[in-house]
């Protein structure tokens, strides 16, 4: 049932389908609920927009808008970033509440996901006490029907007093009556208060602390600053203390009460209240037909996580992503750049000054290559994978298994899947790392990703020290920057501002990968890495071309040999290949034979230099299609830090080698 | 034996040998101010039940049950020197001998108080020994401090407790309390891991790493450090 409504908003009908509405107020309607419970698929089907989904908790880090006419009614739907609770102090939780508090929201829809109903509605019951006018979406019905529940959204209705839709979003059921019931319910206040909030012992413990506070401040939510009082929240108690400030004494009184009573926290006891409110709804309201067997998921489950099993799967199918991407985008890159190679020769001669056909051919048509070479044979099989991963739920798995490992060098679990891709390509490589939770985490992994040799290094590596020096040296300069990739990862990790934070992931249910999601997301992502990548590359191709067109290059060179001649002790055209090499990385091979002026690189550089020039080429900088990711994922400040710093570690480790080698 | 005197041996024992190494029983006699046969006679009583190991000529080495008896005791012995000689104003000389007949009465309870309260010393005050570490699971001296004393109270919680991670895969019990940072343990709550609620253990990850575990319905994976800080009662 696709609702005719919400199809995604395309350019050029966008015009059409807001004409009329360009002075109209929207009607606010803000998502909210638990993480990975398909708040993301609702926005993006009513809106058109294109969120990651995946099936990991936390995609939608950041606050999302987007508008939509429905039956002639404009709405701005915001989705904020999953969460917990609303008295969680970590910073998306926080921004949440600043969202819900700070801004007129003219009605809530909670997502809910109807498999996991304890939990989520604990959450609804924290969000009801913001009286704000509320829709809970029940969604995922269909899967919660799979697994043989029954749920009876009259009677959550009556227990929790606001509208209860039952949806699913991934296959469009019950999306156009939850948007009728929000625009209905959306600015009134006329709702039935709730029944109740609090379970008897709590009720009574805070019922006359929530009456003075009702008396004092008729003006703000009653509970939420009960709850936020009794919670010793620090904002809570400056915003009474101005007119009321014997409050935060009572509440600290009632807190101490109840935390001697039950010999517990206070903040456990809040959350335990809750849960209990939550599974009594849950119990009068849901019924579980069918047997509790052990399903086929639960066992692919079980051997995907076990001690022996789970980590030869994990090998294999490392090992499969790895090697498929690796081998079948290079020969698909090699061949892509070599038909693009076989026109040179009839390219330049369209145009009359050979000098001038260079230029165009270095300047548009390399960046052009550059992009076709990147995104076909690396970019589109590879976030068709991980997306598969991700949908799938086996990242999570994976992440389980690895944890520990990747843990002893700072990184999360999840890190794993971009770390090993980013041997194909970084680009993707670091766009994959948004999978990861906090910003903290992000930053770290895509930092480990950029010092990891891509494809076009390995093509280096091999074409240079392997055919010249020996195999031993390549598996040596291998694990050499493996090991600079721990020990500087483990570095960053000590010395990043913010605080570690300690495992806890959801394990999200296993799910078949749709196809259409998996083809959407790769085109979105796809799509990115272009706006973002190919002006890049064709302004620094024209930039390369140029300076070839002026014959600039001998100058160039001759200004960098304090660097490459002195302290890398490498032949002065070194410098110029390493500047192409920001473009692509394995131009400094490719034009090698160009600079140097034959092919027999083994007559123009000893085995020592071409080890140097190999390992600097490996860490020297991030190529410049990474670095424009860089700069969208973690910053301009973060990406411009990483590119000095990688450039002057290569230069200082490459100066290093080139006197211990001399040594032997 | 009276516990008194066992742990004055196995104090003496931990202190003369700086922990590992075997200690004569001629040492022993000496650090005690008794009669080398009387000692052998003690030792080989304390070996019998299981407190040290004792070969004739090597000397006696601390099991780890000794150990930790003897490690608690320095512990109590050390903060109680301090609490005479900071708090109270006694001179050192006098210290140490007080605190050899204190040290045996002083409670668990007791002795984390007087470790609060004299603000986490590191050294005693007579011959500057290190204070042996305290058995609360905290990382540091600063998360003690901000930890409440209703915190503290369940620290010494007596029953059938055991780590999460003591479970066996499959096995269920109820999450009698979490200890850690404040921001973890309010997250864990804010997820369901409340005092009372039923927990599982469903799997635990190679090379000791995370563990996996269903709460509320829900299945989570946690870091074997924070799994390690809850602790469950068994069920039934």
């Amino acid at each position: 049932m696709e609702c005719s409504q919400c199809r995604p908003v395309e350019q050029k009908e966008k015009r059409r389908r807001f004409r009329g509405f360009e002075n109209a107020e929207p009607v606010r309607m803000v998502l909210v609920g638990n993480p990975n419970v398909g708040r993301s698929v609702l926005f993006n089907q009513l809106t058109g927009a294109h969120q990651i989904i995946g099936n990991w908790p936390g995609k939608a880090a950041d606050v999302m808008s987007g508008r939509l006419v429905f039956e002639g009614a404009l709405i701005e739907l915001i989705d904020l970033p999953g969460t917990y609770s609303l008295a969680s102090e970590s910073v998306e939780d926080k921004k949440v509440l600043a969202f819900l508090t700070g801004h007129e929201v003219d009605v809530m829809i909670n997502v809910v996901d109807s498999t996991f109903l304890e939990r989520n509605l604990a959450l609804s019951l924290e969000l009801l006490s913001l009286d704000i006018p509320t829709v809970i979406a029940l969604n995922m019905i269909d899967r919660a029907e799979s697994q043989g529940l029954t749920i009876d959204s009259a009677s959550i209705e009556k227990e929790i007093g606001v509208p209860v839709v039952q949806t699913s979003g991934l296959k469009g059921i019950g999306v156009t009556a939850l948007i009728r019931q929000a625009l209905a319910t959306a600015g009134r206040n006329d709702r039935k208060p709730r029944p109740m909030f609090h379970t008897a012992p709590i009720e009574r413990a805070i019922g006359p602390l929530r009456d003075d506070i009702t008396s004092s401040f008729p003006a703000s939510n009653a509970n939420h600053l009960t709850e936020r009082l009794l919670l010793g929240d620090k904002s809570a108690e400056s915003t009474v203390s101005a007119s009321r400030p014997d409050l935060v004494g009572k509440a600290a009184a009632v807190r101490k009460k109840l935390e001697r009573e039950m010999e517990d926290d206070i903040s456990s006891i809040v959350a335990s209240d809750r849960y209990a409110l939550a599974a009594s709804i849950v119990k009068g309201s849901t019924k579980r037909t069918g047997k509790d067997v052990m399903t086929l998921e639960e066992k692919v489950h079980g051997v995907l996580t076990h001690r022996v099993y789970g980590l030869l799967c994990l090998a294999l199918i490392a090992g499969a992503s790895f090697f498929s991407l690796f081998l079948l985008g290079d020969f698909f890159a090699t061949m892509m750049v070599n038909w693009f190679n076989s026109l040179h020769p009839s390219f330049i001669s369209l145009f009359g000054d050979p000098k001038l056909g260079e230029f165009f051919w270095g300047g548009v048509l390399g960046g052009l290559i550059s992009v076709v070479s990147i995104v076909l044979p690396y970019l589109i099989p590879f976030f068709i994978l991980l997306s598969i991963l991700e949908e799938s739920g086996y990242i999570s798995r994976a992440a389980f298994v690895m944890d520990n490992i990747l843990h002893r060098i700072g990184l999360h679990g999840k890190a794993f899947f971009p770390l090993l891709l980013g041997y194909s390509c970084n680009v993707p490589a670091c766009l994959g790392c948004r999978m990861l939770e906090t910003e903290r985490e992000r930053v770290l992994a895509i930092f480990a990703v950029t010092l990891i040799p891509c494809a076009a290094t390995s093509i280096v590596v091999l074409g240079l020290v392997g055919t010249y020096v020996g195999i031993w040296w390549v598996i040596g300069l291998f694990l050499f920057n493996l090991i600079i990739v721990a020990v500087l990862t483990r570095v960053a990790y000590s010395i990043l501002p913010g605080e570690p934070t300690a495992l806890i992931m959801e394990m999200p249910p296993m799910r078949k990968p749709s196809v259409k999601i998996t083809l959407k997301q790769t085109w979105f992502r796809v799509k990115d890495f272009i706006v973002i990548a190919v002006p890049l590359l064709i302004v620094l191709g024209i930039i390369l071309g140029a300076l070839q067109y002026l014959g600039m290059f001998g100058a160039i060179s001759e200004l960098m040999s304090p660097v490459t001649v002195w302290w890398l002790g490498l032949p002065a055209f070194a410098g110029i290949l390493l500047i192409f090499g920001i473009m692509r990385k394995e131009l400094t091979l490719l034009l090698l034979g160009t600079v140097a002026g034959t092919q027999n690189f083994a007559s123009v550089m000893t085995d020592d230099q071409m080890i140097v020039f190999t390992l600097v080429v490996m860490l020297y900088i991030p190529c410049i299609a990474t670095i424009g990711v860089l700069v969208k994922e973690i910053g301009a400040k973060r990406a411009a830090f990483i590119t000095v710093f990688e450039i002057g570690f290569a230069i200082l480790v490459g100066g290093i080698a080139v006197r211990l080698l001399s040594l032997f | 034996m009276e516990k008194e005197v066992i742990e004055q041996y196995l104090k003496v024992i931990l202190s003369v040998g700086e922990g590992d190494d075997p200690v004569k029983t001629n040492e022993i006699a000496k650090a005690m101010h008794l009669a080398p046969a009387s000692v052998t006679e003690s030792v080989q009583k304390l070996a019998d039940e299981g407190y040290l190991k004792y070969e004739a000529y090597k000397g006696a080495r601390l099991t780890k049950k000794g150990r930790r008896i003897a490690s608690k005791v320095s512990r109590k012995h050390r903060l109680l020197e301090r609490f005479l000689s900071d708090a109270l104003g006694i001179e050192s000389a006098k210290v140490h001998k007080q605190a050899c007949e204190m040290e045996h009465t002083l409670t668990d309870e007791a002795e984390i108080a007087l470790c609060r309260m004299l603000n986490h010393p590191e050294t005693c005050s007579d011959d500057h020994k290190k204070i042996p570490p305290c058995n609360l699971d905290v990382e540091s001296c600063a998360e003690c401090k901000a930890r409440s004393a209703a915190e503290l109270k369940v620290a010494t919680f007596k029953g059938d407790l055991r780590q999460l991670t003591e479970l066996s895969k499959g096995e269920r019990a109820k999450i009698q309390f979490i200890r850690g940072g404040e921001n973890v343990v309010e997250k864990l709550h804010n997820m369901g891991l409340t005092k009372g609620a039923d927990i599982q253990l469903m799997n635990t990850a190679p090379f000791s790493g995370p563990v996996e575990i269903c709460v509320r319905g829900c299945k989570l994976v946690l870091g074997r450090g924070i799994a390690d800080k809850i602790f469950v009662q068994k069920a039934g």
